[in-house]
């Protein structure tokens, strides 16, 4: 109720019929005015007013003055269901009373009864006769007028009063709830238009099913979208299969399912259903997303029953696409999520996991479901922790990590070594990692056998060399080069190491022998394995030397100084060889005394025998050469045991050696034997410098003695029997000889001649000591003796030598 | 006896132990052909009759051969092991006539066949009856292929010599002859 003005809620001219009417059944006259104090309805009203008091311009003020509030003794109060009530005597002595008009808190006016006079009162005639003779009244007739004025009791005048008022009221009240009736229809068909509108051109269907499930109404948008008409549609219940619904996995979606149906059986929405309908258009599914809304009847709760369904539904069939091309695409990342190698994780800011993938369960041995949501840095290795912590401080200030490497902890303890590629996108962080512990531990054994190996390269006591195979065009070895040495190659071949490397041993070493080129190539090409020992001679020194090969042309020699044990060896051989022989010696003499000593007893005693017979025969011949033969047998033991004396003399006693002149030696020898020289006359060549020998000169003249006295003894039937004495040189050696031209002794025999109480000549003179004492004083000396002979009748050839100053070792038995 | 005149070879180049094997045969009348020979080479020369030997009638094959060990030139060994290697002589009992009883001779003299081996006594009366033993079980007792390889080579028709030297010294040039 706006601007309501009280002319547009009452009848004016039929209040104003009402009020006359009673005015003239003689009732007290009425006006009403509105807000602007109009005056819309008023009735008459007393002579004394209506002729003299309006009439005359100075009582018409007071007139106005009083009824407009101006009088300042009006009785106020509030009068019950309306608004102010007012109860005054106006300035020219006439009471009125008025009241406010109020309709639903708006003031529309002003009702006024009057003028009347109290009843109980007397006019005040006086003051009124005054007023005729200051206004200019006719006295006579302005106190008629007076006179006829009402007289109304004052219990009458509130009823009066509320009378009209409420009357007015009404009218009012009447008239605005016919005002607001109309303007509630008109916003109500204002509305329907909007909702009809809205209806129509809404893009999502919207259909309206009764309780039976039959089409009541159906927009536009659903008519298009299902591609039936509205009439078509009303054929139609959801349990109709030629809707051919299905579901989103293609099954067939049965109509007692449809959310439609669902909605009205249990009194419930049902929300956002994937269904598929096939469009009899366009021959194909569409897909929508499907709400269900009923309508319900029924105060309780559980009572209330569906009587009718408002079902909406959207065409996604283009989202649902693009969904199911999303879905595809998840599912492939979510495949390669599963199925690649490396750890994948997603971590939050907060550095808990959100995600992994199935690979940390067989690197670290837990289930994913211990590892989501748990802060990752709690399985990190302690010691690790800080420059983790610093890396996921790199990703929070959106900077990826490359190859940041750490130690998780395993379930059981142990601990992995993971290389780290990660991230943040989002507010989380990607992360991929690589269990790079066999790299590790394969990197720290590698590390560790480098420096064990650098150790031993270093400190070891064999020399160490390293070298390439050079090969000509053919493939054929021909040279090395140095590759590496260590500190032993240096110290045993004197060999600076920065004047090898780089270099070929032919630069270095120019007279390497080409066999040791070509056996290093065999070893670097063909992987055999080489050990051998080697003398080098710039050295004078032995070397025992492995080879082995490393692959791809290069070689490696490994060699340690033998020098010390092959000498060692060498010296130690010379004495066994010494003593096998000085063995054999000894035993050939044992063999030899035995044999040779007993059998002179044999004869003593076998002649003993036979003399015991020859003297009891009285064979006197025989007796006679019975004592003879054990005579002579006594005589040769005794000087097989001078011999033997003389023989071990020569080993024990050993005169101090020293310098002496060969040709006196011989001189000396020549005079000892001259007798026997003679007697042969053998003819004596001694040859001119023989220089100078080292040795025991008496021993010496003894050697040769010797020789000089068998070369005559065996000069056989020589007609001119010639002994040369002289000294030539053989491979670099001296050679003493002494030569005949006697019987000459066969090939076979060369070596037995020597031997001890072996003589050729069963008969020839001496125990057959001689070359036996020679070759002992030779070999005491340490020199060798033999003989040279072309056959029988050839003569013979001793040769001796002897060394050509003192002995490192001892040469004595 | 069988009558058959027997050769005895005896390589041994000393006299005086020659002279006690023949006095020890005569002794116990081992009434047989001794030929003696004094060294080794020469004793090859007798049983193959080269040079000297050459006339089967004058070196008849020897029914025994006693072979000293310790001969100049070719020493017993090696003229036991030619024997023992030659088809033609090689079925000749060997008896090895040793001075000394050295292991090493005596193995070597088995392993070169030798049929005997045997130490020279001292006491004139074993070796007396060691000639006579060995004449006994050599010449009488032991079996042996009569007329073989060598039956028509032998030269023991003669029966005249009973002991014959040769090549020996001479001391012995008178003895028996």
């Amino acid at each position: 109720m706006k601007r309501c003005r009280l002319a547009d809620l009452v009848n004016v001219a039929r209040l104003q019929r009402m009020v006359d009417s009673l005015y003239a059944a003689g009732g007290v006259s009425v006006t009403i005015l509105d807000q602007e104090q109009n005056i819309l309805v008023a009735s008459g009203g007393p002579d004394a007013c209506l002729r003299y008091h309006q009439t005359n311009p100075d009582t018409c003020v007071l007139c106005r003055r009083s009824d407009t509030g101006g009088v300042p003794f009006a009785e106020v109060s509030s009068f019950d269901g309306h608004g102010e009530k007012w109860k005054y005597r106006c300035e020219n002595g006439l009471w009125s009373m008025a009241v406010s008009l109020v309709a639903r808190g708006v003031r529309l006016g002003t009702l006024f009864l009057g003028k009347f006079f109290l009843a109980e009162e007397e006019p005040d005639m006086a003051f009124f006769r005054r007023q005729a003779a200051m206004y200019g009244f006719p006295e006579k007739e302005y106190l008629e007028a007076i006179e006829k004025v009402p007289r109304c009791p004052s219990e009458h005048l509130d009823a009066m009063l509320r009378c009209y008022a409420d009357f007015v009221a009404t009218l009012v009240e009447l008239s605005l709830v016919r005002m607001e009736a109309a303007e509630a229809l008109e916003a109500l068909a204002e509305s329907e238009a909007r909702y009809r509108d809205l209806f129509d051109t809404l893009d999502q269907g919207v259909v309206c099913q009764n309780e039976s499930g039959e089409v009541v109404t159906a927009n536009a948008a659903a008519q298009r979208i299902l591609g039936f008409s509205l009439a078509q549609l009303q054929e139609r219940t959801p349990l109709d299969s030629r809707w051919h619904s299905v579901r989103e996995d293609g099954s067939p979606f049965p109509g007692e399912e449809h959310p439609a149906m669902v909605a009205l059986r249990t009194g419930r929405a049902v929300r956002n259903v994937l269904m598929g309908i096939f469009n009899p258009l366009e021959k194909k599914h569409r897909w929508f997303d499907v709400n269900s809304r009923p309508r319900t009847r029924g105060t309780e709760p559980g009572e209330k029953k569906a009587f009718e369904v408002y079902t909406t539904f959207m065409d996604v069939t283009e989202r649902w696409k693009v969904l199911e091309a999303l879905k595809e695409k998840t599912q492939e990342v979510e495949q390669f999520f599963l199925s690649v190698l490396d750890l994948l994780c997603i971590v939050d800011m907060e550095g808990r996991f959100v995600r992994l993938n199935v690979e940390w369960e067989y690197a670290l041995g837990y289930g994913l479901d211990e590892l989501e949501g748990q802060f990752f840095i709690g399985f990190v290795h302690p010691e690790d922790v800080q420059a983790t912590l610093d890396a996921m401080d790199t990703l929070c200030r959106h900077k990826e990590i490359l190859d940041f490497v750490n130690r998780y902890r395993c379930r059981d303890g142990s601990y992995r070594w993971l290389e780290w590629r990660a991230f943040p996108r989002g507010g989380r962080i990607y992360a991929s990692a690589r269990d790079i512990t066999v790299h590790r531990e394969m990197e720290a054994a590698l590390r560790g056998s480098r420096d064990r190996y650098q150790f031993l390269f270093e400190g070891m006591l064999d020399g160490f060399a390293l070298y390439e195979i050079l090969l000509d065009t053919e493939g054929i070895p021909r040279n090395y080069r140095f590759l590496e040495v260590n500190p032993a190659f240096e110290r045993l071949t004197g060999l600076r190491r920065e004047n090898v490397l780089g270099r070929t041993v032919l630069e270095v070493l120019p007279e390497t022998e080409s066999y040791w080129i070509e056996a290093y190539g065999r070893v670097a090409l063909t992987g055999e394995a080489l050990q051998c020992k080697n003398y080098t001679k710039a050295l004078d020194r032995w070397f025992e030397v492995s080879a082995f090969s490393l692959g791809n042309r290069q070689f490696a020699t490994i060699f340690a100084d033998v020098t010390e044990r092959e000498r060692g060896r060498e010296e130690r051989e010379d004495l066994i060889g010494e003593l096998e022989r000085k063995n054999g010696e000894l035993e050939r003499f044992t063999y030899t005394v035995s044999h040779d000593l007993k059998s002179p007893l044999i004869t003593i005693k076998g002649f003993l025998g036979l003399l015991e017979r020859d003297l009891a025969a009285a064979e006197q011949d025989l007796i006679q050469k019975d004592m003879k033969r054990i005579g002579e047998a006594a005589d040769r033991m005794a000087s097989l045991l001078e011999d033997l004396l003389e023989l071990s003399r020569v080993g024990r006693v050993v005169k101090p050696p020293g310098y002496c002149s060969m040709e006196e030696v011989v001189r000396r020898a020549l005079g000892n034997v001259s007798g026997r020289l003679a007697e042969r006359d053998v003819e004596i060549g001694i040859r001119p410098d023989m220089g100078d020998v080292y040795g025991d000169t008496s021993r010496l003249v003894e050697v040769f003695q010797n020789l000089i006295d068998n070369a005559v003894k065996y000069m056989g039937d020589q007609e001119q029997p010639r002994i040369e004495i002289g000294r030539t040189q053989r491979d670099g050696e001296t050679v003493y000889y002494v030569a005949d031209n006697g019987i000459g002794i066969e090939p076979r025999y060369r070596e037995t001649v020597f031997e001890l109480f072996n003589k050729l000549e069963a008969r020839s003179e001496g125990t057959g000591i001689g070359l036996a004492l020679v070759k002992r004083i030779v070999e005491v000396h340490g020199g060798r003796i033999w003989v040279e002979s072309e056959g029988k009748g050839k003569g013979s050839f001793f040769c001796l030598t002897l060394p050509p100053g003192p002995r490192s070792g001892g040469g004595e038995i | 006896m069988n009558g058959t005149p027997l050769t005895i070879l005896l390589v041994e180049d000393n006299p005086a132990h020659a002279e006690i094997v023949l006095r020890s045969f005569k002794e116990h009348k081992v009434a047989n052909r001794v030929v003696w020979i004094e060294d080794g080479e020469s004793a090859l020369d007798y049983l193959f009759r080269e040079g000297q030997y050459a006339n089967p009638f004058d070196s008849p094959t020897p029914s025994v051969i006693l072979l000293d060990l310790r001969l100049p030139r070719v020493d017993g060994l090696q003229v036991l092991r030619r024997i023992k290697e030659h088809p033609e002589v090689r079925n000749i009992p060997v008896v090895v006539l040793a001075t000394s009883e050295a292991e090493r001779d005596m193995a070597r003299a088995y392993e070169f066949r030798a049929n005997s081996y045997v130490v020279k006594p001292l006491e004139f009366d074993d070796f007396a009856k060691l000639m006579s033993d060995l004449g006994l079980y050599w010449l009488s007792w032991n079996r042996r292929i009569e007329a073989g390889e060598w039956g028509n080579t032998l030269g023991d028709q003669r029966n005249s010599v009973s002991v014959l030297f040769r090549g020996a010294g001479p001391e012995f040039a008178d003895d028996g002859q």
